[in-house]
């Protein structure tokens, strides 16, 4: 899950950042009549909503809803459209993405019955956008595509571009990677044609990044770095400024250029300071854990880790809460409407009632009938109150469902994380022993055939020098001496070739050998008896068995010859005197056989190598490099695992566990 | 002992042959063949051949394949099996059901055939 997060592309929509003017939004509101209704106080209305969206969005959104009532008041379909489209931008920036899609779609329809193509093709951007935010991407592609055509009949290129690069988003982030970078071009091109400054930083941005995801480093570095040089600080918005900067780091951690890595990554922090964002953060920090795990500091890498996870952790619980906000957020503006519904339906009554009063002086009859209807009417209203109750309570009880709904969701993703990652700890492991237990596999196949086809040759070798000594010894006595050393070495030289050979059938799998059990400590001493010569009177072995009998299931021969191959390396680490200890012993369901010897140990850069086949610190001839590549793929063989522990001078302890039988 | 004795060597490489028959020829007469078929058909008209020796791995017919054949027709004859592998199950059922009397490993080591054989016929 995290690798995923960190791989998505970060790309850019529409540049969605204004900075709100607060001058100007102050003077906007001065002019605003609540007494007046008119288009121009509509315009006016939706004018404040497009500053307000970025500072104060509640304020914004209860402004877009006024226009709306207005515009319904005065009856303008244009306005009403324009005024829904409004509210369903501002829900969009809210993520309510339901009550967003309502408005908007209504305000297609109705741009549509109208005629009004430009706006039409804004909503459609605005519904695009809904649906890329929410990662339903081939939905995201129809609107674009469909806003992309309405650009083109008007010829509208600001609206050409937008789809247009949503259009390459979309693919961007849905394996399209070539056509993604086609597009970016395209709209590069665009936005320079028609001086869309914000959009070209994006274009190039997008491709920069597009480059970087597909690992052509070099390339993104270039893209980054045109950025970088082409454009002011102030054109990049912040946001796209702290991306940048990661997205450089990021590449340069790609190319294992630390030194410049770690200059972006203090560029970022420094951004970051200014304007604070925790998805970035959280990205920085683990660039900088990627930056001090490269320049092996690994104290420093892990307290970065540390500081990642802490943040990753807390922004799930921020999102969360930013998700509770909005929700409140909502909940109040509906509590707004309540009340502003209550002080019409107050205003209405008071008015009732004076033209009631009037009404009595003209006439009893009619003021009773009146007042029958204002009676009526009160109780309509009380009643059309209440009903408005009931629905803010459903609605309060939904929003309360809902969070509760958002937090299991949460809950059950924190598990899957969990799960996942355990998952992934467990496949590695399994990926690991089943490359190695391949390699001997095939190395076994291989060895068979090998073995074969060279005995032969070899026989020819043996034979032929065995012909030659017997025809000089019948009819050219005197050139024996001369012959014969030759003839020795030929057959030293066959000798050690056949050894290998010999050695490269031990790793064949026979499967159809039968097993039995045996007593390990049995195994063991056997393997001492056959070393006894080696032994002499140089190494001495200590036992410390253990004293029930430990069964063993297995192939006898096989697993003979891999302690033996244990024990004769430790016998021969052993320059003149020495001990080898011996301790076998059980230990939850496994055989655990330990041999320590004090010989000459194995360097820390060998250790992990010394099961690799011709792996050999010993003199040509004196080892095939094969004894504990053998006795790996054995004991792997038996289910069992060996490892070993060494120090330079001091000696080598090899552990080997077993499946205990019964 | 001496020359009297006929052994009967079978394998499909010529060159293995021709060093058999020039590694032993003092202590046995040899006799070679190419293929197990061959072989079979030497024993048919040589019947009083007391040792065959083969090699194990051979086209269409391999060393045990033959013996077996070989067995059927001349219980009395003594086989011994050659090969560049280790032992395996085959041929270790082979000894056990006594096909065989013994099993020598490639590259051949002459002094030790010529003792088996020795100790075997005296």
């Amino acid at each position: 899950m995290l690798s995923k997060f960190f791989l998505a592309l970060i790309l850019f929509i529409t540049s969605i950042t204004y900075s709100a003017n607060a001058e100007s939004v102050d003077s906007l509101l001065m002019l605003v009549d609540t007494t007046r209704l008119s288009e121009d106080q509509v315009r006016l209305k939706l004018l404040i909503v497009d500053e307000l969206k970025d500072s104060d969005i509640k304020q914004a959104i209860l402004f877009a809803k006024d226009a709306f009532k207005d515009a319904q008041a005065i009856k303008d379909k244009n306005l009403i459209a324009q005024s829904q489209l409004a509210i369903g931008k501002c829900y969009n920036y809210l993520g309510a993405n339901s009550e967003a899609l309502n408005n908007l779609s209504k305000a297609l329809t109705m741009f549509d019955d109208i005629g009004d193509k430009s706006n039409k093709a804004q909503t459609l951007l605005e519904i695009g956008n809904i649906y890329y935010f929410s990662w339903r991407f081939d939905l995201g592609l129809k609107y674009y595509e469909e806003a992309f055509d309405c650009g083109k009949a008007l010829n509208d290129k600001h609206i050409i571009l937008k789809a247009t690069l949503g259009k390459g988003s979309i693919y961007g982030n849905t394996n399209r990677l070539d056509s993604a970078l086609i597009i970016f071009n395209e709209t590069f091109q665009l936005a320079k044609e028609i001086d869309d400054k914000q959009n070209e930083i994006h274009s190039l941005y997008n491709i920069g990044d597009v480059y970087r995801f597909t690992n052509r480093s070099e390339k993104a570095l270039g893209i980054f770095k045109l950025i970088e040089q082409s454009y002011d600080d102030i054109e990049i918005n912040s946001r796209l400024l702290t991306n940048l900067y990661l997205s450089f780091t990021d590449t340069y951690i790609q190319l294992s250029d630390i030194k410049n890595a770690q200059r972006y990554n203090h560029k970022t922090k420094e951004v970051l300071q200014r304007y604070p964002n925790n998805n970035r953060k959280l990205r920085y920090y683990f660039h900088s854990f990627q930056i001090d795990t490269m320049l092996g500091n690994p104290n420093l890498a892990i307290k970065k880790h540390i500081r990642f996870k802490e943040l990753s952790d807390s922004i799930s619980s921020d999102k969360f809460n930013e998700s509770l906000a909005n929700f409140q957020i909502l909940y109040g503006l509906n509590a707004k409407e309540e009340e502003i519904e209550r002080l019409r339906l107050d205003n209405e009554l008071k008015d009732l009632s004076l033209k009631q009063r009037k009404i009595v002086i003209y006439g009893s009859v009619i003021s009773v009938f009146l007042l029958l209807l204002v009676v009526f009417q009160t109780f309509r209203s009380i009643k059309r109150s209440k009903e408005k109750n009931r629905i803010l309570q459903t609605q309060r009880e939904e929003l309360a469902a809902a969070n509760e709904e958002l937090t299991a969701i949460n809950d059950e993703l924190h598990t899957q994380r969990e799960e996942l990652q355990s998952t992934l700890t467990v496949l590695k492991d399994t990926q690991n022993k089943l490359i190695s237990s391949e390699k001997m596999a095939s190395l076994g196949i291989l060895a068979a055939g090998v073995a074969h086809e060279i005995n032969n040759p070899l026989n020819f070798i043996k034979g032929g020098a065995l012909a030659i000594e017997n025809y000089v010894k019948g009819n050219l006595e005197g050139h024996s001496s001369e012959v014969f050393p030759l003839l020795e070495i030929i057959n030293v030289g066959v000798e050690r070739a056949a050894g290998i050979v010999k050695s490269l059938n031990q790793y064949s799998k026979k499967d159809d050998i039968k097993t039995n059990r045996v007593i390990i400590n049995t195994v063991i001493d056997s393997c001492l008896i056959m070393l006894g010569n080696e032994l002499g009177g140089r190494v001495s072995v200590r036992k410390d068995f253990a004293n029930e009998p430990l069964l063993l299931e297995c192939k006898e021969g096989k697993i003979q010859q891999a302690f033996l191959n244990i024990l004769t390396n430790a016998v021969q680490s052993i320059e003149g005197k020495g001990t080898i200890a011996i301790t076998t012993s059980k230990k939850n369901k496994n055989i655990v056989v330990i041999i320590a010897d004090s010989g000459c140990g194995i360097s820390e850069e060998n250790i992990n190598r010394v099961a690799d086949p011709f792996f050999t610190t010993k003199d040509p001839g004196k080892g095939t490099g094969l004894g504990l590549s053998i006795t790996q793929s054995i004991i792997e063989e038996h289910n069992g695992s060996i490892s070993f522990s060494s120090t330079v001078g001091v000696g080598t302890t090899v552990t080997v566990l077993l499946p205990l039988k019964g | 002992m001496g020359k009297t004795t006929s052994v009967l060597y079978v394998d499909d490489e010529p060159i293995n042959l021709k060093l058999f028959e020039l590694n032993v020829h003092c202590t046995f007469n040899v006799i070679t063949a190419l293929s197990g078929f061959e072989g079979l058909e030497i024993l048919k008209n040589n019947p009083d051949i007391p040792i065959v020796i083969s090699d194990m791995r051979m086209p269409r017919m391999d060393g045990l394949e033959f013996i077996a054949k070989a067995k059927e027709q001349f219980p009395n004859i003594i086989f011994y099996i050659l090969t560049g592998y280790e032992i395996n199950e085959e041929i270790s059922e082979a000894l056990n059901d006594k096909l065989i009397n013994k099993y020598f490993r490639k590259p051949l080591d002459y002094k030790e055939i010529e003792k088996s054989i020795t100790e075997v016929l005296y």
